[in-house]
């Protein structure tokens, strides 16, 4: 029996805090509104991508900054929940 | 300060969007004279070239540089809202014009800025195309380059743009590759150092004689245009693939993750570092304004009290000449570019801070905060442009996908602090408030200028809070904008960029403040001077409306002008008060002492709140009517920001008189 955990734990992307490294696993389009899912497939948020999350908004600790492609972008915690990865170390 | 002048009223209604592109320059800041009014169905005299990228690629950089032109560059996404068409002269004589467009991560649009990009491209009125792309995020890059080389046959260049950055952090290109890849010329350029420029416009002259690209598809043509999430998915898939091959063939070494502005996001994002940071930058800037910039406005007041007394002292002059080149044109004119230096200050850090990336930092920082009046956070953007002036600010609401935020938005910018309201705030603080050290060299006159732009700034947000939650509820749209790498403003485009506002500023006190001066001259000298004048008529007609404010018939008389410009305030007091002296009061202090003598303390007071609220200039209004599409919602903002005017005036000259 393989204990789901550490490194290779899946989350979605809200759940991340700054420093954390991840994986793009899937895309849950249900929950979040058209236009801002294809934007996101569009810049970049595709299964199979790393990204890092570098920074939080001080205090509310929402939004986050994700790198993804050579660029950063601010999300929301609860929009990014559409995404799911997997944490690297 | 730059306001339209009527032959350019030329803003958009947003939400048609087959008329969006129908639409002249966006940019207050545009030069009135060369850039123009890009009309998609004007007949072509000339090849037209549109300029289509990512957002902030350095299109607008470069279009300034091809055309001469001073279009706002800055370093965030978003800042081009509109088109603007202007002339380029191509390398053998050929005249050619080129055409500025919203950048946009794909070619179906999000947001109302995005859509004024597609219809562009789908007008048929283009003959060609510069492709840019910002070198240090090239894939995501070439994945749009794909969708609109594949939308269209238009002949095209690469601009494969801030090369100097890619290099610094290690990047190397095969642009031949590229080149040959894509199937049209690639063009490395530095848009801010003029570098690759010759070689764009020979390039571009050459691919323009070849009338149509020979299209080869780079994808193959889907059967039908995508539809469902699933298709559109897809498709967006496939463009990547196609993207990250090239990317694999051209790209020889990928470059080092942008540490820097790692690096210093680690202090200015963070919750005590950025909150000293913003302080002190606030700060100093607020001290600038009244300690540093007191020794040019002593230059520029000498000067034109120097000009006076010399008229004055013209014998030979009839003496209703010598009072119009006084008390008129010397006074109003001298009193009003006295300001200049202290408007250079706050532009200057306006510049700064938007060259240097922070806007879009300040997004994320306040997006949670917002989120508590009901905002989005990108709201700011717009809010914090209306600093400067209120017009660009109302026209960047574009960027707002949502349209309720977008009528929320439009009501609250008229309270944010524009630099028009500099001049009256100075000569009320200089006159009221005496200029004591508080700590540390931080003298009181630059404290209570700061809590005049703080109170503005935060009635702003308490009605945006108030419509919102009681006329404009509706559910937060999501967030998604893109912190750029930091970027150095180089002196040269800062200094630039304020030549620029300067002359616009000396432009606007040479046409309207001079024209307005001129009208109350004459109505302040004829029939007779003073108390029996037309302006005495006009000011004791209004003085009932006024006096539970403080406000007596000359305060009355300098508001009504207000409204075209609110700066002529200054002019016409200058005017009101020269022309029952004898000396001039060109000179501000002079100026400011009287003021100090006619009027209580509670008067004075009570006018700097009225000019924080005061539903004025009427470029404002009309910007936010062609925004807010309502003639319901115009009226509703002139009379909220009327009534809190004179309410807030009312309360303050009851409390301190
Ligand atoms: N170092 C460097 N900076 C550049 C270059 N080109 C543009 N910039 C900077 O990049 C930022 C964006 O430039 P803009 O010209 O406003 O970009 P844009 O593509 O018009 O942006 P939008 O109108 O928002 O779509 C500005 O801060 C420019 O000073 C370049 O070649 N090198
Ligand atoms: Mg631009």
């Amino acid at each position: 029996m393989v204990l789901n955990s550490g490194p290779s734990e899946i989350c979605s992307l809200g759940s991340l805090n700054p420093g954390d490294q991840a994986e793009i696993v899937a895309l849950n389009a249900e929950h979040s509104p058209e236009d801002y899912f294809r934007r996101l497939l569009e810049i970049g948020f595709l299964v199979g991508e790393r990204l890092e999350v570098l920074n939080e908004a001080p205090v509310s600790k929402n939004p986050v900054c994700i790198k993804i492609k050579d660029a950063t972008y601010a999300l929301r915690r609860e929009e990014a929940d559409c995404i799911s990865v997997k944490r690297l170390r | 300060m730059e306001v339209e002048t009527p032959s350019k009223k030329t803003i958009v209604d947003t939400h048609s969007k087959s008329k969006a592109t129908n639409s002249g320059p966006a940019d207050c800041h545009a030069d009135g004279k060369k850039v123009r009014k890009f009309d998609p169905n004007a007949v072509r005299e000339r090849p037209r070239i549109a300029l289509v990228g990512t957002p902030n690629s350095g299109k607008t950089a470069l279009f300034n540089l091809l055309t001469h032109s001073n279009q706002r560059v800055a370093n965030y996404a978003g800042v081009t809202v509109d088109s603007a068409e202007s002339d380029l002269r191509l390398e053998s004589g050929t005249e050619a014009s080129l055409v500025d467009l919203p950048g946009a991560y794909s070619l179906r649009p999000y947001t109302d800025d995005e859509s004024v990009l597609a219809d562009a491209l789908q007008s048929n009125a283009f003959d060609g195309m510069i492709l840019v792309v910002d070198s240090t995020q090239s894939e995501r890059a070439i994945r749009f380059l794909i969708e609109v080389l594949d939308s269209t046959d238009l002949p095209a260049i690469v601009a494969f743009n801030m090369v100097d950055l890619a290099k610094s952090r290690g990047f190397d290109f095969d642009f031949q590759k590229l080149s040959q890849l894509l199937g049209v010329p690639v063009i490395p350029t530095v848009a801010v150092k003029r570098s690759g420029l010759s070689g764009l416009i020979k390039t571009l002259e050459e691919t323009l004689g070849n009338q149509k690209r020979k299209k080869h598809a780079l994808l193959p043509k889907a059967d039908s245009t995508p539809t469902t999430r699933q298709e559109v998915a897809a498709q967006i898939l496939s463009f990547y693939k196609l993207a990250d091959e090239y990317l694999k063939q051209f790209m020889c070494k990928p470059g080092t993750p942008d540490y820097q502005s790692q690096k210093i996001d680690k202090y200015v994002l963070h919750p005590v570092w950025g909150a000293l940071i913003l302080i002190a930058v606030l700060g100093i800037t607020f001290q600038l304004m009244f300690n540093l910039a007191q020794v040019p406005m002593d230059w520029i007041d000498v000067a034109f009290k120097w000009m006076g007394d010399s008229v004055n002292q013209m014998q030979s002059l009839p003496v209703a000449l010598k009072s119009f080149l006084a008390d008129g044109i010397i006074a109003g004119v001298g009193g009003t570019l006295v300001f200049l230096p202290q408007i250079l200050i706050l532009f200057g850090l306006i510049l700064f801070l938007e060259d240097f990336g922070f806007m879009a930092r300040a997004v994320f920082l306040l997006d949670h905060w917002m989120g508590k009046v009901g905002l989005h956070g990108r709201a700011f953007l717009p809010l914090l442009s209306s600093y400067a002036c209120a017009v660009p600010g109302i026209m960047s609401l574009r960027t707002i996908e949502s349209r309720r935020d977008r009528i929320v938005t439009a009501l609250i910018i008229p309270l944010t602090t524009c630099s028009a309201r500099i001049p009256v705030y100075t000569l009320l603080i200089s006159a009221f408030v005496p200029n004591n050290p508080v700590i540390f060299g931080v003298r009181l006159q630059g404290l209570v200028m700061l809590g005049l732009y703080l109170v503005g700034t935060l009635s702003a947000l308490a009605m945006g809070a108030v419509f919102k939650t009681f006329f404009l509820r509706g559910p937060r749209p999501p967030l998604l904008i893109e912190l750029p790498s930091y970027k150095l403003p180089s002196v040269v485009s800062v200094v630039k960029g304020l030549v620029y506002r300067g002359k616009l500023f000396i432009r606007r006190v040479g046409t309207i403040i001079l024209s307005l001066t001129v009208v109350i001259w004459v109505l302040v000298s004829y029939p007779s001077p003073g108390e029996g004048s037309y302006a005495a008529k006009l000011g004791h007609f209004i003085e009932p409306a006024i006096k539970p404010l403080g406000f007596d018939w000359k305060v009355g008389m300098a508001l009504v002008p207000t409204f075209a410009a609110r700066e002529v305030m200054v002019a016409t007091l200058a005017t009101v008060y020269a022309v029952g002296d004898d000396a001039a009061v060109s000179n501000t202090d002079k100026l400011s002492e009287m003021i100090q003598k006619e009027w209580s303390l509670a008067t004075g007071l009570s006018l700097l709140v009225f000019f924080i609220f005061a539903p004025m200039c009427i470029s404002t209004i009309a910007a936010a009517k062609r925004q807010l599409q309502s003639n319901g919602w115009t009226v509703t903002l002139v009379l909220y920001l009327f009534a809190m005017a004179y309410l807030a005036s009312f309360i303050t000259y009851r409390l301190a008189s």
